[in-house]
C-alpha cells in the first residue's frame, strides 16, 4: 500500500513532479519495448507484465468448477474450460476465495480487483480502494509510457449489463473510478497512432497544455477557499484529475522523440461488438505488451454483446440466473466461447517471442474471472491464473479453505511479481500452494 | 401496517435501546439498531453452544456481539451471522435446526436491522456535498448559455442503479473526463461563434421522396428483368447442348442421378459437351443463376405492382419494408430544424401477384393499426424512434405533421421514415398481416406526399442568454478587442451569478494574448480560452462555500442555482436571478411564486422526466430486447410511447395541482393515440397526450395499469412476478425488501418439470432464506399476472418447456399482502395499494429530498420527511405541494 507520506499540495506536486520529470534519462530510440528487456546484454530482469481480465456475472459452476476431491496437477478439467485443454500444464484454478465484504449479488465488478468493503467510510454510502492492478502499475508503470491501459466492452448502458459502479476494473490510490477505452478503435489509436504533428509542435503542445493546467489551478484554487471538508474533498478530485494529466504529460515529454511502436495488427474497424470485440481487445493487449506500451492491462468485458454475438436471446442477468434449459445452455456456451478466446490468448502470448527464446507468457500473469461464482454466489470465485509472470506454479488445481480472501491470490501475485508490499485489501497472507518451489 | 415495515422495526428497535439502556433516542440522533428481542433467545439456543465462551468456535462468539448496530465493524459481524444462516452453512445440519417460520422471522429480522444499520451508518446529517454538473445539467447548461445542442456521448453517464443522478458523492471527476468537457466546450464555442455570425435567413428546402424512390426501383427492376433474360438465354443454351447427340448419354446419367429435378440438367452443366459456362451470361456459378432467378420472382412484379400505381408517381408508398431516409443539409448550421411530412393513409390497393395463374387481389384499406409514422434516427447507433404519427388524412387530403429535428454539435443529421414496426418484428408482421404469403408483396398502409427541412430555429428559452453572447460576439473586433473584458463578460454568464476569480481572468486574458502571438487566429483562440472557462471548476461544481461544521442560509444567488437545478436541471436564467437579485426568494411567498412560474415553463419537464424514471427505476425498460415474435405490436415507438406515458401524466398532475394518489389508482389515464390503439380504448386520435376518463372496471389508470411499468417487471418474454412484487414494495408501499442476499442454495427440486408460475415460486415458501422475503414479495407479482410481459390484459398464461410439452392455465391472481389484507383479484389489490397512500407519499417525499439535495435521505430526516407528508396531505396529496414544500425547508435553503 501507499506509504502514509502528507499529500502534496498541488503546487509542490507539480514542482516535484517536473524535476523528477527531468531527472528521469530518457531511453535510447532503438531500445524500446519488449525486445531491449530481454536482451542478453541487459543485465536487468525482464519486466512482468499483469492482465486482469473481468468477465462479468460468474460462470456455470456445475460444468466450469473442477471437482473439488481432485487437487493438484493432472485434475480432470470440466467442460466449459475444455477449450483450455492445450494450456492445462501452464494455468492453475484457484477456488474457496471470495471477498469478505461481498454482500451484494448484484454489485457487478466493482470490488473484484480492490476487495473493498462498500460501507467502509461512515457518513457515505459507498466506498472503494485501490485495486490490485493499479499497485502494479505505480510500480510498473515508471518504464511505460502507459502506466496501464484500462479497457471496456462498448456497452452503452453499462449499469445494465452488470459490471456495477465504477469506468473501468481499475480504482485508483484514493478508491474512485479510473476511466477506460470503451472500444477498440480507441484503444488502438491510443495505443499505436502516430503523431504526425512535428517534435517541435509536440514540444509547444505540452508546454501549452502545462500552461492550461495553471491556469485550471488557478481557478481551482480560488474555488476551494471558504470551502469545508467535505467539499474540498470532493474539489480534491478535480485537483487528482489535472494531476493525472500533469503526470501523463510528464510522461509524453519523457517519450517525446520516441515514435509510437509498431502494432502487430491492422487498425481495427469500428462497429465489432461482442466475440470479435473482445478477439480484438485481446489481440491489443497482446500487441501492447509486446510493444512494452505499458505492463498493465484490465479489461472489463461485455456481455450483452457478447451473448447478442453468439445468437443467444437469453437476457446477461437471466442467464446467469440459470436453470437447466436454455439459460443453462447459453451460461455453458459462454463459458465455453470465453475458454475459447481465453485459449487463443494464450496461443499469441507464447508465440510472442523474443530473441533469447522467452515468449510473452514467461513473463505475464493473465487473471481471469469474476467476484461471482454463479447466480448469487459471492463465495468461491472463479478465478483463473496463467502466465510465468508471478513465479506461481502452474497446471494446479488449489483448493483453499473456505473464506480464504481473494486479496490474498491478489497479494501472491503482487509479490511474485516483484512488488514489495506485505498486504493488499484485507489479505491475511500469501496462498502457499500457489508458491513455486 | 401502517408505516412499512421499516418503522415498524425501528419502533421496535427503539423499544429494545430504552429496555437495554433505560433512555429513549432523540429523534434525530443516530439511531442505535438492534435485531428485535425476540432474535436474541432464539441465536442464543441455536449458536451459543458453539459460539460461546466455552468454544468460540472459528473464533466467532455469539454473545459478544454488540447488541446495537453502531459501527462499521459491528454491522459486518451482524451481516456475517446473516450470511451464515443465508447459505445454510449455520446452524450446521448435524445440529438442532431452527423451525421454518421461525427462522424466516428471525432473517426477515436481521435483514432489516441491518438495513437500518447501513443506512445510519451512511447517515450524512444532512450534509450537503459539493456537486458537479451531472451529464444532463452539462448540456442543459451550455444549451442556456449558448444555444447550442452538445452531444455529450463523451461524459460518463452518472445515472446508477442505486441513487439518482444528482447525489454529490457519486459525481466523480477524471482526467479523461476533464479533456471531454475542454474538447466540448470547444466545439460548443465554435458552433455559437458560428450560429451568430450566420446572418443568412431561416431555410427552406422540399424533398419528393419518390424522385429517389422510383429511380432506384426502376434500376432494380431493369436489373431483374436483364437477370431474368440472361437466365433464360442461359438455359436455352444449356438445352441446346444437351440436345446434341454426343451428349445423349451423359444427359440421360444426369436425369437419373438427379431424379428429374428440373434443375439438375443446368446445375451439371459442366458435363455436357459445349454446353456454355453461368459465367458467359454474367452469373458466378449455376447455384448463383438460380437464386437470382427466385429474386426474381418476388421482386418484379412487386416492382411493376409499385410503379404502376399513379400515386407512386407523386409521393412514396411505406409498407413495412419500405423506408425513406432523408437529412438536413449538410452544409446547415447546427440549431433546431422543423421537419414537416405530408403524409396519408394509403387507399385501398390491387395487389399484383407474382404467379401468372393468380388473379390480382384488391386488398381492404390497411388497418388503422398501421397507420403510424415512425421516425427514427439513422447513423452508427442501432436505430432509435424519434417520433411518431399517428396518419388519419386521406390521399385526397394528405396529413401535415411537424416535428422538430435538434442538430447538435456531433453532426448527425439523418432521419428516416417508415411503417410503423420494427426491424426484428418484420417476419412476424409479414405473416400475420399480409395473409396471401408472400407473392403478393406487402400492402403499404402510408403514402408520403413530401417532405420540408427549414431552419435553423432558436427555441425561445435559450434567446436571452444567446442575446448577451450575440451582442458580445458583435463586439469582436481583433483590432480593438478587449479579451480580458471579454471573457470576463462571458464568464460572469457561464457561472451563473458567482463572481469569476480575477487571477483566472488575468490568466486567460494572459493566455489569449501568447496564442495569437504564437500566430493562432484571434477567433480560435478566443474559443480556447472561453472554452477553458467550461471546464473550470467553478463552472463545473455548484459550489456553496462554507465554514467546518457551520451551517447557514443559502445566498439568493445561491439558491436560485439550487432552484434552477432542481426544478430545470439546468442553469437560472436571467428571470430567475433577476428575482434572486431583488430578493424576491427570501419571502415564502416570492420563493412560491418563482417555484410556479419555474413549473410553468418548459424547462420543468427535465425535472419530471429526470426524476420519475430515476424514483421508478425506469432505466429497467431498456435492459432487454421485447421478444418481436410474441409481441410484435409491442414495438420502439409503443415502448417510447408507453415510456411517455409516465412522464405525461406526472406532468399532468403537476400542471393541475392533482394528488399523488392519482398516481395509485385514477379513472383517468393521459395517452395519446398510439397508446389508446394499443390498449385498445376507443376515440382518441392524435399524437398529443391529452387526459381520457376510463371506466371503473378498467385496470388502466394509475401506475399499475401503465404498460411502461408492466413491462419493466418481465425480461421481455415472461412476466417476473418478482421483480414487480419488488418493485411494488419498493416504490408503492415503502417496504422495500432487504438487497438479495448472497450465496442462498438455488432451489432445484422441481427442475425439468412443467410448472405454473405459481407452482414454481411456491418452492421459495419452503426455505426460510427464501420466504423471509418472497412471502412479502411473491403474492404481490401474482395479483399483477393478469398483465402480461408487455402489460396487455390477459386471463391465462401458458409456458412451453422444449422436449417436455407444454402447459396453460387460467390467471389466479387472489392472495393477501403477507400478514395483511386479502384480494380477490387485481381490482383488490390496486383497491388495498391506493388505501396506502400515506406510505406512498412517504417514499416520494424521501426520493424527492435526495434528488433536490442531491444527497441521501437518512434517518435524520425523518422530521423533514414527515413535515413534508403532512403539508402536502393537507392539499389532498397534491405534487405540486410536496415540491413547494421541500423548497420552503430549511434544508433545501441551507447549506
Amino acid at each position: 500500500m501507499a506509504s502514509r507520506r502528507q499529500r502534496p499540495t498541488p503546487e509542490s506536486r507539480r514542482r516535484f513532479l517536473r524535476s523528477a520529470t527531468s531527472l528521469v534519462a530518457l531511453p535510447a530510440l532503438e531500445s524500446l519495448g519488449f525486445r531491449r528487456s530481454v536482451r542478453a546484454a541487459d543485465p536487468s530482469p525482464p519486466p512482468k507484465r499483469m492482465v486482469f481480465l473481468g468477465i462479468g456475472y460468474g460462470v456455470t459452476q456445475e460444468t466450469w468448477l473442477p471437482k473439488l476431491d481432485v487437487v493438484g496437477s493432472g485434475y480432470p478439467l470440466p467442460e466449459g474450460l475444455a477449450p483450455l485443454a492445450r494450456h492445462q500444464d501452464d494455468f492453475t484454478l484457484v477456488q474457496g476465495c471470495s471477498h469478505r465484504f461481498a454482500n451484494d449479488p448484484h454489485g457487478g465488478s466493482t470490488f473484484w480487483l480492490t476487495g473493498a468493503n462498500p460501507f467502509g467510510s461512515a457518513g457515505k454510502s459507498f466506498h472503494n480502494s485501490i485495486s490490485v492492478d493499479q499497485v502494479a502499475a505505480a510500480e510498473f508503470g515508471k518504464a511505460t509510457r502507459f502506466n496501464s491501459i484500462q479497457l471496456n466492452g462498448s456497452e452503452p448502458n453499462l449499469d445494465g449489463p452488470g459490471h456495477g459502479r465504477g469506468l473501468s476494473l481499475a480504482w485508483d490510490a484514493g478508491g474512485k473510478p479510473v476511466a477506460g477505452y470503451n472500444s477498440p478503435v480507441i484503444a488502438f489509436h491510443r495505443l499505436f497512432s502516430a503523431e504526425d504533428v512535428p517534435l517541435e509542435q509536440r514540444q509547444k503542445m505540452l508546454a501549452d497544455e502545462r500552461s492550461v493546467l495553471d491556469d485550471m489551478l488557478e481557478d481551482a484554487r480560488s474555488l476551494k477557499r471558504g470551502l469545508n471538508k467535505a467539499d474540498g474533498e470532493k474539489l480534491e478530485e478535480y485537483f487528482e484529475s489535472l494531476r493525472a494529466i500533469e503526470t501523463r504529460l510528464a510522461k509524453e515529454e519523457r517519450w517525446l522523440g520516441s515514435p509510437k511502436p509498431k502494432p502487430s495488427l491492422p487498425q481495427p474497424g469500428e462497429g465489432l461488438v461482442g466475440r470479435d470485440e473482445i478477439r480484438l481487445m485481446y489481440d491489443l493487449i497482446v500487441a501492447a505488451l509486446r510493444t512494452d506500451s505499458t505492463r498493465v492491462v484490465t479489461y472489463r468485458q461485455p456481455i450483452q454483446h457478447l451473448l447478442t454475438s453468439l445468437a443467444i436471446k437469453v437476457a446477461p442477468h437471466d442467464m446467469s440466473h440459470y436453470q437447466p434449459g436454455g439459460r443453462m445452455e447459453a451460461s455453458q456456451r459462454r463459458d465455453t466461447v470465453q475458454s475459447d478466446m481465453l485459449a487463443t490468448l494464450l496461443d499469441t502470448l507464447k508465440a510472442t517471442k523474443a530473441p533469447d527464446g522467452s515468449s510473452l507468457f514467461d513473463h505475464t500473469t493473465v487473471v481471469f474471472g469474476s467476484n461471482i461464482r454463479s447466480i448469487h454466489y459471492l463465495d468461491n470465485c472463479p478465478t483463473l491464473i496463467a502466465g510465468r509472470g508471478a513465479g506461481i506454479r502452474l497446471g494446479q488445481h488449489i483448493v483453499q479453505p473456505k473464506d480464504t480472501p481473494l486479496c490474498n491470490v491478489w497479494l501472491t501475485l503482487l509479490k511474485g511479481s516483484g512488488i514489495e508490499v506485505e498486504r493488499f485489501g484485507d489479505s491475511t497472507g500469501v496462498v502457499r500452494e500457489l508458491v513455486a518451489g | 401496517m401502517s408505516n412499512g415495515h421499516r418503522r415498524h422495526t425501528a419502533a421496535a428497535i427503539i423499544a429494545m435501546v430504552v429496555l437495554f439502556t433505560g433512555r429513549s433516542l432523540a429523534a434525530g440522533e443516530p439511531g442505535r439498531l438492534a435485531p428485535q428481542d425476540s432474535t436474541r433467545p432464539l441465536l442464543a439456543a441455536h449458536c451459543l453452544k458453539c459460539h460461546g465462551p466455552d468454544e468460540a468456535s472459528g473464533g466467532f462468539r455469539i454473545d459478544t456481539l454488540s447488541a446495537t448496530i453502531d459501527s462499521v465493524e459491528a454491522a459486518d459481524r451482524w451481516q456475517k451471522v446473516l450470511n451464515v444462516m443465508n447459505s445454510g452453512e449455520m446452524p450446521p445440519d448435524d445440529e438442532k435446526q431452527i423451525e421454518v417460520a421461525a427462522k424466516a422471522d428471525l432473517l426477515d429480522d436481521l435483514a432489516h436491522a441491518l438495513v437500518t444499520a447501513r443506512k445510519t451508518l451512511a447517515d450524512t446529517g444532512g450534509a450537503v456535498t459539493m456537486r458537479r454538473l451531472n451529464r444532463r445539467e452539462y448540456a442543459n447548461t451550455l444549451r442556456e448559455l449558448l444555444g447550442i445542442e452538445v452531444d455529450v456521448q463523451s461524459l460518463p453517464s452518472d445515472a446508477s442503479d442505486t441513487s439518482f443522478d444528482t447525489a454529490g458523492d457519486s459525481l466523480f471527476m477524471s482526467s479523461d473526463q476533464f479533456q471531454a468537457y475542454r474538447e466540448l466546450g470547444k466545439s460548443a464555442i465554435a458552433a455559437a461563434f458560428a450560429q451568430a455570425e450566420d446572418s443568412s435567413p431561416v431555410r427552406k428546402h422540399r424533398v419528393e421522396p419518390e424522385e429517389v424512390e422510383n429511380r432506384t426501383r426502376l434500376a432494380e427492376l431493369e436489373r431483374q428483368v436483364s437477370i431474368q433474360k440472361r437466365f433464360r438465354l442461359w438455359k436455352q443454351a444449356i438445352d441446346a447442348a444437351a440436345a446434341r447427340p454426343e451428349n445423349q448419354a451423359n444427359t440421360a446419367e444426369i436425369r437419373a442421378r438427379q431424379k428429374n429435378d428440373p434443375r439438375g440438367l443446368y446445375l451439371d452443366w459442366e458435363k455436357l459437351v459445349g454446353a456454355p459456362a453461368p459465367a458467359t451470361f454474367g452469373f458466378p456459378d449455376a447455384d448463383d443463376a438460380f437464386h437470382h432467378d427466385g429474386q426474381w420472382n418476388i421482386f418484379v412484379p412487386a416492382n411493376i405492382d409499385y410503379l404502376t400505381r399513379p400515386a407512386s408517381q407523386e409521393g412514396v408508398f411505406l409498407g413495412i419494408n419500405t423506408r425513406i431516409m432523408s437529412q438536413v443539409p449538410g452544409d446547415w448550421p447546427a440549431g433546431d430544424y422543423r421537419v414537416r411530412i405530408r403524409v396519408a393513409r394509403a387507399g385501398p390497393q390491387t395487389l399484383v401477384p407474382s404467379r401468372t395463374d393468380t388473379e390480382p387481389f384488391v386488398a381492404d384499406p390497411p388497418d388503422p393499426s398501421r397507420c403510424f409514422l415512425d421516425v427514427l434516427s439513422w447513423g452508427a447507433a442501432p436505430d432509435k424512434v424519434l417520433a411518431v404519427h399517428q396518419v388519419t388524412g386521406t390521399m385526397e387530403t394528405p396529413d401535415e405533421f411537424t416535428w422538430t429535428m435538434q442538430i447538435d454539435t456531433s453532426g448527425g443529421r439523418h432521419f428516416q421514415l417508415r411503417e410503423r414496426g420494427d426491424e426484428e418484428q418484420r417476419p412476424a408482421i409479414l405473416a400475420q398481416r399480409s395473409g396471401l404469403g408472400p407473392d403478393f408483396g406487402i400492402n403499404p398502409a402510408l403514402w408520403v406526399d413530401w417532405i420540408e427541412i427549414e431552419g435553423p430555429f432558436h427555441s425561445e428559452r435559450s434567446q436571452s442568454r444567446r442575446a448577451t453572447l450575440t451582442s458580445l460576439l458583435a463586439q469582436f473586433d481583433t483590432s480593438r478587442l478587449d479579451a480580458r473584458r471579454f471573457i470576463a463578460t462571458f464568464a460572469a454568464e457561464a457561472l451563473r451569478g458567482r463572481e469569476p476569480a480575477a487571477d483566472f481572468l488575468d490568466r486567460l486574458a494572459g493566455r489569449y494574448e501568447t496564442l495569437v502571438k504564437g500566430g493562432m487566429q484571434p477567433r480560435q483562440a478566443l474559443v480556447d480560452c472561453l472554452s477553458m472557462v467550461l471546464a473550470s471548476s467553478s463552472f463545473l461544481y455548484v459550489a456553496e462555500p462554507v465554514a467546518d461544521g457551520g451551517r447557514r442560509r443559502l445566498t439568493d444567488v445561491e439558491l436560485a442555482s439550487r432552484l434552477s437545478y432542481f426544478l430545470w436541471s439546468g442553469a437560472p436564467d436571467d428571470v430567475v436571478l433577476a428575482a434572486a437579485a431583488r430578493g424576491d426568494l427570501r419571502s415564502p411567498e416570492g420563493l412560491a411564486r418563482q417555484v410556479d412560474g419555474m413549473l410553468a415553463d418548459e424547462r420543468s419537464r427535465a425535472f419530471v422526466e429526470a426524476f420519475v424514471s430515476q424514483w421508478l427505476q425506469m432505466s429497467r425498460l431498456d435492459f432487454f430486447q421485447f421478444n418481436a415474435k410474441l409481441y410484435p405490436d409491442f414495438n420502439g415507438g409503443v415502448k417510447e410511447a408507453a415510456r411517455q406515458e409516465v412522464f405525461e401524466t406526472v406532468a399532468h398532475l403537476v400542471r393541475h395541482d392533482g394528488s399523488l394518489s392519482q398516481l395509485l389508482h385514477s379513472d383517468t389515464v393521459v395517452i395519446n393515440g398510439l397508446l389508446a390503439d394499443y390498449y385498445g380504448i376507443d376515440g382518441v386520435a392524435g399524437d398529443e397526450f391529452r387526459p381520457v376518463k376510463v371506466p371503473p372496471e378498467s385496470p388502466r389508470g394509475g401506475l399499475l395499469g401503465m404498460a411502461a411499468i408492466l413491462a419493466m417487471g418481465s425480461n421481455g418474454e415472461q412476466t417476473s412476478p418478482v421483480e414487480r412484487g419488488a418493485w411494488v414494495l419498493r416504490k408503492l408501499l415503502h417496504d422495500p425488501p432487504p438487497p438479495a442476499p448472497p450465496n442462498v442454495p438455488q432451489l432445484t427440486r422441481l427442475e425439468g418439470e412443467l410448472l405454473t408460475t405459481r407452482e414454481r415460486l411456491r418452492m421459495h415458501q419452503e426455505e426460510p432464506q427464501c420466504g423471509s422475503c418472497h412471502r412479502r414479495i411473491d403474492p404481490i407479482g401474482f395479483a399483477l399476472e393478469n398483465f402480461d410481459a408487455v402489460g396487455r390484459w390477459r386471463t391465462e398464461d401458458s409456458y412451453e418447456k422444449p422436449g417436455v410439452g407444454r402447459k396453460t392455465w387460467p390467471i389466479d391472481p387472489a392472495g393477501a399482502l403477507h400478514g395483511g389484507p386479502p384480494f380477490a383479484d387485481f381490482f383488490g389489490f390496486r383497491a388495498i395499494v391506493a388505501a396506502r397512500q400515506e406510505d406512498f407519499a412517504t417514499g416520494f417525499t424521501e426520493c424527492l429530498i435526495e434528488y433536490a439535495l442531491g444527497r441521501p435521505c437518512g434517518f435524520s430526516d425523518d422530521e423533514l420527511v414527515q413535515a413534508i407528508v403532512r403539508r402536502a396531505a393537507g392539499k389532498d396529496l397534491s405534487i405540486r405541494e410536496f415540491i413547494h414544500a421541500v423548497v420552503q425547508s430549511d434544508a433545501f435553503r441551507s447549506k
